[in-house]
């Protein structure tokens, strides 16, 4: 069991685990339909960005519950989207898209509700499936959700996290 | 991708209800919408159940609607 947070300096062991998920979000557009975004961690010191996704409403992506995207060598890196009226906003992804060449890895994340779009590009990318213990179901919206219940119904970067997939994609 | 809001006061909708998005065809994956599908939101973006207007459940079958 390891933190969530972890996977951000992930050990290149990992790069032997066996299972992949049912579609691999670096290599096929679309894998990652329907997961929720749930946050994005930018370190600048090391040219890293993790993006964590909630995987429980995905289409393809059934076998975990939560996926973080941690991408090397960060050459560009956008957000944008609409203000909200809301306190919180269910970011879905209505279509991962991927680009670059034979030495860079692209993603561009268009998400509803509409207009939201994640653009990154790195030199390589890896991607970890797995399950967040103690996260709790049953949540109905956001619209009813407490700031201070948000832990507990959500993957966060402190979570326990136990692998289940991890696929890498290198320049 | 298409996106309609759902006026309030629909008939047969729960008032939380407050848009739909028409998915594009789905073909490659284990879990295919070959016409595509609908799902129905409400304003914080969560997928709800459109007749009793609460979070739903990715296996129930009003979170995605396939299209005919």
């Amino acid at each position: 069991m390891m933190k969530l947070h972890e996977l951000l300096e992930f050990d290149p062991a990992l790069r032997e685990w066996q299972a992949k998920p049912e579609m691999n979000p670096l290599t096929e557009e679309h894998a990652l339909q329907e997961a929720q975004l749930l946050e994005v961690r930018f370190d600048a010191l090391r040219l890293k960005v993790g993006i964590l996704f909630d995987l429980r409403m995905a289409l393809q992506l059934r076998e975990a519950t939560t996926g973080l995207l941690v991408a090397s060598g960060v050459r560009d890196f956008s957000w944008s989207g609409p203000s909200r009226d809301t306190a919180m906003t269910c970011w879905t992804v209505d279509g991962s898209e991927l680009g670059g060449s034979s030495d860079s890895f692209e993603l561009v994340l268009g998400l509803w509700p509409p207009a939201g779009e994640l653009v990154l590009r790195a030199d390589s990318a890896a991607f970890f499936a797995g399950d967040v213990s103690n996260l709790r179901g049953g949540i109905d919206d956001y619209v009813d959700l407490k700031q201070s219940e948000v832990d507990a119904y959500l993957p966060h970067w402190n979570s326990s996290f136990s692998l289940v997939s991890a696929v890498f994609r290198d320049a | 991708m298409m996106t309609y809001e759902i006026p309030r006061g629909t008939p047969e909708l729960h008032p939380n209800v407050t848009g739909v998005r028409i998915m594009d065809p789905t073909t490659t994956g284990k879990y295919p919408y070959p016409q595509g599908y609908a799902a129905y939101m409400n304003k914080s973006g969560d997928t709800v159940n459109p007749l009793s207007g609460a979070g739903i459940d990715r296996n129930h079958p009003f979170a995605r609607l396939p299209l005919p």
